[in-house]
């Protein structure tokens, strides 16, 4: 390992230079703190300093592909991940229907997403997103960076996006220290809803949530939804970067079982809602289940002019 | 029990006799010969009713030691239990082979369907409905069964015939009423019956929104001049965003450091500014320190004395940095009160800049070797008064000048690595420490013994003061072997990451028996948690985490 894959993040006039791995499909929090202003042969000699003491953080993250014990970057550091849109009207069936089909209890998601965006000392630029979980009576904080979607003709084949993600628990002072990184916040988000987590083929976890924006910063108690009528379902799957057709798999099978109810795509594809949605939420959500018959249904032959 | 359930379909594939049709001939169905051989139903049986038996035994057994209420030999039970399940087990293997032709046995047979079962496995309808049944053949077939069944077919697909015929027609007309009436097509529902373009957009619209908000963050954004922190943060922000105590700064960039706006280039440029003068005095030995030192105390510790004066109580040579630091760092830990405060590192940059300025100078010779020993005294008692997690930064500039003067001196290149190496350990590990108590000891750990022993004694020391977090896990306890100091690296890293006691979990399952634990424990993870892969391996330590598992 050498230090030229290290790009220098903070700025010259910074009392310690943090050394900030920020490649294309590593974690970003690796981190080294060196001494200031080196000089040639001082850098040298901290480098090889260095290189011992980074040797277990990056080497597994950038070794090649030969290393057989699967904790590089074949580690589960992707997701599959797919999002639809619910009207909101909708969403009680929608819970009904996902409780049925999981098996496990529904769990509340408040949380408070901060979307920090690094400042111009970095040459590459990067975006990380810490969230707050507000639903435990003790918030606590998650780090979280999204890197790039595959490319690639195998890529557009399969109906899930497969992107390197990593996410970690952090200490509640991440805020401050990824602005002493000079990270700015971008733009913040309250996100209200649900989530199931449950194991079908690999672990899945189907999110539902509505999105709200904060007028004044960081005035999460007058947070409005973005939008009102539309709530969003996300449903994501960690995977490795080998085993990403099964997980993929997994996740398209499991959302036909949404299909009566929505249609879910890669993030930025839009979808539309689907129109057997109201017949299928009124029938997931009445006891006798025919009074679907009222509304209009493709299939029914009789005759039903309204 | 369970064989029992099993057999009955078997049997009656050797009564046929009791089972003849009533409409057909009397034909006697036989199992094909083949199958019937490799069957062996008599075998089958015997080993059936054998079983039974031996179950029944079992019970009996059972019921007697329930009776004399005594607690029966549990090893012999067991190995009984296992010799009956492995018998029925070879039954059902061998039925199995041959059964798919003609049987269906149930899988799943336990006390509450073993009664149901042979009612639910029977073809034979119920009474009512077998009667429902015949009457309805006799209908169908009234006029002609008593004609040959080819004939009987040929009737059957004319009466069906017939009716296809009257069906089409009556759509026919029926379609034809629809025209001319205007009533309109019956296939109209495919369309979306209750929303019309008008809505279809706006919901596209809307859709577009919500998924730029959610993915991209569009419509989110406050403009930069509407960012002011609210009066009253959230309770998850309050800690996170003020800085309330420990102000130690500059006295003018104090103001514009706890605001702790986003935009910072500004409060660089300040601090910057005001930075350079004290660092250019420092340069020259001559300057006092009083006179900068007073620009940035605070008011409750009197300005910065000289180099030589008693409150500092170190020697200005070359050596004794360790006891430098530990001087600092009791100083520092008295007034400390909170982490991360970003004022100090443009002072302290700057002012190591102006150190090294000054060292690389042209100051070669020997006359000048006493001026850097100077400065690190200097700065150190500049920055004493100063809190906070820069106890490396401290330590650098000495260890710097030690660096220097040792390369003057052409001293061992190799222990002034491997003293660096060590000693950005050190200063690694006190940052990730947060800057507890561990780092006084072990910096006199470090600076006083050699090396390996220095790093063992670093572990020990460690151990005992580890984080919290580290100590919940138990990762720590009792290690002596943490003796590389990469390893004590990751502890720290992960110890740095507050508290990940699922990952660290999941870690070491990873390490014992790869991803088949895993997703055992994603159910017990918080929520927007991901397993994390682990990225510590070094390979020769798994069995030490294998110990301390939980």
């Amino acid at each position: 390992m050498t230090l030229d894959h290290i790009s220098y993040l903070v700025p010259r006039d910074r009392s310690e230079l943090f050394l900030f791995r920020n490649t294309r499909a590593i974690s970003c929090f690796e981190l080294v703190v060196l001494e200031t202003e080196a000089s040639e042969e001082e850098r040298r000699c901290y480098s090889k300093g260095l290189e011992i003491l980074a040797m277990p953080i990056f080497t597994k993250s950038n070794r090649a592909p030969s290393e057989g014990d699967g904790v590089e970057t074949s580690g589960l550091r992707m997701e599959c991940v797919v999002q639809g849109i619910i009207q909101t009207q909708h969403v009680d069936a929608l819970e009904i229907l996902l409780q049925g089909l999981c098996g496990v209890p529904k769990e509340r998601i408040r949380v408070h997403e901060l979307c920090l965006k690094s400042g111009p000392s970095l040459a590459v630029p990067s975006e990380i997103r810490l969230l707050c979980d507000l639903a435990q009576p003790t918030p606590s904080w998650t780090v979280r960076h999204v890197g790039g979607a595959m490319r690639g003709a195998g890529a557009e084949q399969i109906s899930v996006l497969v992107r390197t993600m990593v996410e970690s628990k952090v200490s509640n002072n991440a805020l401050r220290f990824f602005y002493a990184l000079g990270y700015k916040l971008d733009h913040e988000l309250l996100k209200i809803g649900f989530a199931f987590r449950f194991q079908r083929g690999a672990p899945i976890t189907v999110t539902v949530t509505s999105a709200n924006k904060m007028p004044k910063l960081h005035a999460t108690d007058e947070a409005v939804p973005v939008t009102p009528g539309i709530q969003m379902v996300e449903i994501t799957a960690p995977t490795a970067g080998d085993n990403y057709n099964e997980v993929a798999a997994a996740v398209c099978s499991f959302c036909e079982y949404l299909a009566p109810l929505l249609h879910l795509s890669k993030p930025g594809v839009s979808t539309g809602i689907v129109p057997t949605a109201a017949a299928a939420a009124a029938s997931l959500l009445s006891n006798s289940g025919d009074e679907a018959g009222a509304a209009p249904h493709p299939l029914d032959e009789h005759d039903t002019e309204q | 029990m369970e064989a029992a359930a099993g057999t009955p379909p078997a049997l009656q594939g050797q009564h046929p006799p009791q089972l003849a049709e009533a409409v057909a001939p009397p034909k006697v169905e036989r199992l094909n010969q083949g199958v019937q051989q490799q069957l062996n139903l008599e075998s089958v049986k015997t080993r059936a009713l054998g079983l039974y038996k031996a179950i029944s035994r079992i019970l009996e057994d059972f019921d007697a030691f329930a009776r004399a209420n005594s607690t029966p030999k549990w090893q012999d039970a067991l190995g009984q239990f296992s010799m009956v399940s492995m018998e029925l087990f070879n039954i059902v293997e061998d039925i199995k082979n041959v059964s798919k032709a003609f049987v269906i046995h149930p899988r799943n047979v336990n006390a509450e369907n073993a009664t149901i079962l042979p009612v639910m496995l029977s073809s034979k309808l119920l009474p009512e409905m077998e009667a429902e049944d015949n009457t309805k053949r006799e209908q169908l077939l009234y006029g002609i069964s008593g004609l040959p069944v080819h004939m009987q077919i040929e009737k059957l697909k004319a009466r069906i015939d017939m009716i296809g015929a009257a069906c089409e027609a009556a759509e026919k007309v029926i379609s034809d009423c629809r025209k001319a009436y205007g009533l309109g097509s019956r296939q109209g529902s495919t369309l979306v019956p209750t929303l019309d373009k008008f809505q279809v957009a706006k919901i596209q619209e809307q859709e577009n929104l919500l998924r730029a908000a959610v993915n991209f963050g569009e419509g989110l954004r406050i403009p930069v001049d509407q960012r002011q922190l609210p009066a009253s943060l959230p309770s998850h922000l309050v800690d996170v965003l003020t800085v309330g105590d420990g102000a130690q700064n500059f006295g003018d960039s104090s103001g514009s450091y706890t605001k702790n706006t986003p935009p910072f280039s500004s409060n660089n440029v300040n601090t910057q500014g005001i930075l350079q003068t004290p660092g250019g005095q420092l340069i020259a030995r001559s300057v006092p320190s009083p006179s900068s030192a007073a620009s940035f105390d605070n008011a409750s510790t009197p300005p910065l004395p000289y180099v030589n004066s008693p409150r500092s109580s170190t020697n200005i040579t070359n050596t004794p940095s360790p006891q430098q630091q530990v001087q600092q760092q009791q100083q520092q830990q008295q007034q400390r009160q909170k982490m991360m405060q970003l004022p100090q590192h443009p002072q302290q940059l700057l002012v190591q800049q102006q150190l090294r300025q000054s060292s690389t100078t042209g100051v070669l010779g020997q006359g000048t070797i006493s001026q850097l020993h100077d400065l690190p005294g200097q700065t150190q008692q500049k920055f004493q008064q100063i809190p906070g997690q820069h106890q490396m930064s401290y330590s650098q500039p000495m260890l710097q000048q030690q660096f220097q003067n040792r390369q003057l001196q052409a001293a061992h290149m190799q222990h002034n690595m491997t003293q660096n190496q060590i000693n950005q350990v050190n200063q690694l590990r006190s940052h990730l420490n947060q800057f507890s108590g561990a780092n006084s000891a072990l910096f006199n750990a470090a600076q006083t013994s050699p090396n390996s022993q220095m790093i063992t004694n670093m572990s020990a020391s460690m151990q005992s003061q580890s984080l919290l977090p580290r100590m919940q896990f138990g990762l720590t306890g009792g290690h002596p072997q943490r003796n590389h100091p990469s390893q004590i690296l990751n502890d720290q890293m992960f110890g740095m990451g507050a508290s990940n006691p699922a990952s660290m979990v999941a870690i070491q399952q990873q390490q014992q028996g790869g991803f088949g634990n895993i997703p055992s424990n994603s159910q017990n993870l918080q929520p927007g948690m991901v397993n994390l892969p682990s990225t510590t391996q070094n390979p020769s330590f798994p069995q030490q985490r294998q110990q301390n598992q939980q």
